[in-house]
């Protein structure tokens, strides 16, 4: 290989001594004796390029995640600004969950009297029994329409509940799904978080803020039922943890009473006592896939419920920190009913003046009166902002 | 030696350095607001038996987040911050251990001191941590 050197890299030097003189005469000679690269020339060269290559690749990828996230973080603004329209033409924000079915009252030992038979999953599951209302609907089919999803709106028979919807219920909105995570429903592990397990789409990765209340029941079976959004604090349901997503408060009426009533609703935004650009409205949600060969608490923990047609947990977070009821607080926790994502270092989160902020997976959220619950609180006239939160 | 025969051994050392300067220029994009964090593990044995399906909760005192880990069958337990993110935050914490799960159905048989009135306090250093906690059930 050496012997080749001097002739390949310097034809001039060949020149020099065949001629013994220094002139400069093409090497038309030797033109026929380098018809090919040697190794050498071709490992330079693709030395060369595979450098470019690395210096290239980790900026490309770069910006094909920052560019996911731009995306994603849009999607959430579109989904704000539907809620806040919807606010804006019917006064109140939807419900958190269209519920049904009559209320059950219970007294327990330790909260009190709760009311607790919202179980939006169990009626969106349910077997359509004749002369039985049954809906178990989310917030984000009531503000369809203002999402320019109209059509998917006036297919859905709101007689019926979202099992007997199948084929609406099933449809993929693309701003609905986060484009780090996925684009669509991804397989039997994303499916078998939804509602019916053969369902292919309908996902969603947005959920509603329900503040920082544990909102729902940490137990195999019951996971999707509301468990202190109906929980009397300060004697007020829902009381000073309420976020912007509420369940309707009913309490000692008769289900005569309550049929003779207009439907309940939501919260208008003007109830943002601490101020809207300080309340969370929306959020990414985790979800979640217990650990193979996990049991018990460790199982069902992590599992998450799917589905944008589905109320309850599949479309709405907590910010609560509630340790000792297993919820370690903040985002990214691994808790089934905290918000979270799949981007590098945190989430975003739609705050209620329409605002898209990211929040770090770091913000404070020891306990319950640390910045990240008192943010998804929106009348506890505490006041936290993300930009204390930065500090 | 000819001048030019060492052409071949500075190409392949050329994208060896090239590699090396762009490894350390993504280790330096990788800077987070991430706290210094410590790696906590340990033992806990209730009467000196080990307590499986225990709930360790740290919480720290100034501003983070609670860490939060489970016994298994001997009573070992290693804290998990976030996702993918073990450790605790730096400095004191108090200190919680459960063995209550309501919808699990299992009772609490640790007296209110290790849990809702707790007394425990540990601090975490940088670098690993071997905390255990001898639990007395009187």
């Amino acid at each position: 290989m050496r012997a080749h050197l001097p002739s390949v890299c310097c034809p001039f030097l060949s020149v020099f001594t065949r001629h013994g003189c220094q002139v400069h005469v093409p090497p038309v000679q030797d033109r026929s004796r380098r018809t090919a690269f040697t190794i050498v020339e071709l490992l330079v060269v693709i030395a060369i390029i595979a450098t470019l290559v690395g210096l290239l690749l980790p900026a490309v990828q770069g910006a094909r995640e920052a560019a996911r996230r731009t995306q994603c973080g849009n999607n959430l603004r579109q989904l704000a600004l539907a809620v806040i329209s919807y606010e804006s033409s019917n006064g109140r924000l939807p419900l958190a969950a269209d519920v049904r079915q009559e209320l059950s009252i219970r007294n327990d030992s330790s909260l009190g009297r709760i009311e607790d038979k919202f179980n939006p999953w169990r009626e969106a599951a349910a077997g359509t029994t004749p002369g039985r209302r049954t809906s178990g609907g989310s917030w984000i089919l009531s503000v369809l329409p203002f999402m320019e999803e109209k059509a998917v709106y006036n297919q859905w028979d709101f007689s019926r509940n979202v099992r007997a919807n199948a084929a609406v219920a099933q449809t993929d909105i693309p701003g609905l799904y986060c484009p780090s995570r996925r684009s669509g429903i991804r397989g039997s592990d994303d499916q078998a978080r939804l509602l019916v397990s053969s369902w292919t789409g309908g996902g969603t990765d947005y959920g509603g803020s329900t503040g920082r209340q544990d909102t729902f029941l940490n137990s195999t079976s019951e996971q999707h039922r509301f468990s202190s959004i109906v929980t009397p604090v300060d004697g007020e349901i829902g009381g000073v943890l309420q976020g912007v997503f509420s369940m309707p408060v009913v309490r000692e009426r008769s289900l005569a009473d309550r049929n003779a009533s207009p439907p309940p609703a939501g919260f208008s935004l003007a109830a943002c006592r601490d101020g809207a650009s300080n309340t969370l409205l929306l959020g990414e949600l985790q979800r979640l896939s217990p650990e193979p060969g996990a049991s018990g608490s460790a199982a069902y923990n992590r599992k998450s419920y799917d589905g944008w047609a589905v109320g309850g947990v599949a479309t709405l977070f907590s910010t609560a920190t509630d340790p000792l009821h297993r919820n370690p607080g903040g985002l990214n926790n691994l808790f089934f009913e905290s918000p979270g994502s799949d981007h590098q270092g945190g989430s975003f989160f739609a705050m209620g003046d329409g605002s898209v902020r990211f929040v770090s997976e770091f913000v404070d959220a020891k306990d319950n009166r640390s910045v990240f619950p008192l943010l998804g609180s929106m009348r506890d006239e505490r006041i936290a902002s993300l930009d204390m939160a930065s500090n | 030696m000819h001048p030019l025969s060492s052409l071949g051994g500075r190409a392949r050392a050329l994208p060896a350095a090239l590699g090396m300067a762009l490894l350390c220029l993504a280790a330096g994009c990788g800077e987070s607001d991430r706290p210094p964090l410590g790696t906590v593990t340990g033992t806990v044995t209730l009467d000196g038996v080990p307590l499986a399906e225990a709930l360790v909760l740290f919480t720290p005192e100034g501003p983070g987040r609670t860490a939060i880990g489970t016994t298994d069958a001997s009573g070992g337990y290693r804290l998990a911050y976030l996702r993918d993110i073990v450790g605790a935050n730096l400095g004191p914490h108090a200190v919680r251990i459960t063995t209550a799960d309501d919808e699990a159905g299992r009772r609490e048989i640790l007296p209110p001191r290790y849990h809702r009135q707790s007394e425990l306090v540990a601090v975490v250093e940088p670098g690993d941590n071997v905390i255990d906690f001898a639990l007395q059930s009187e």
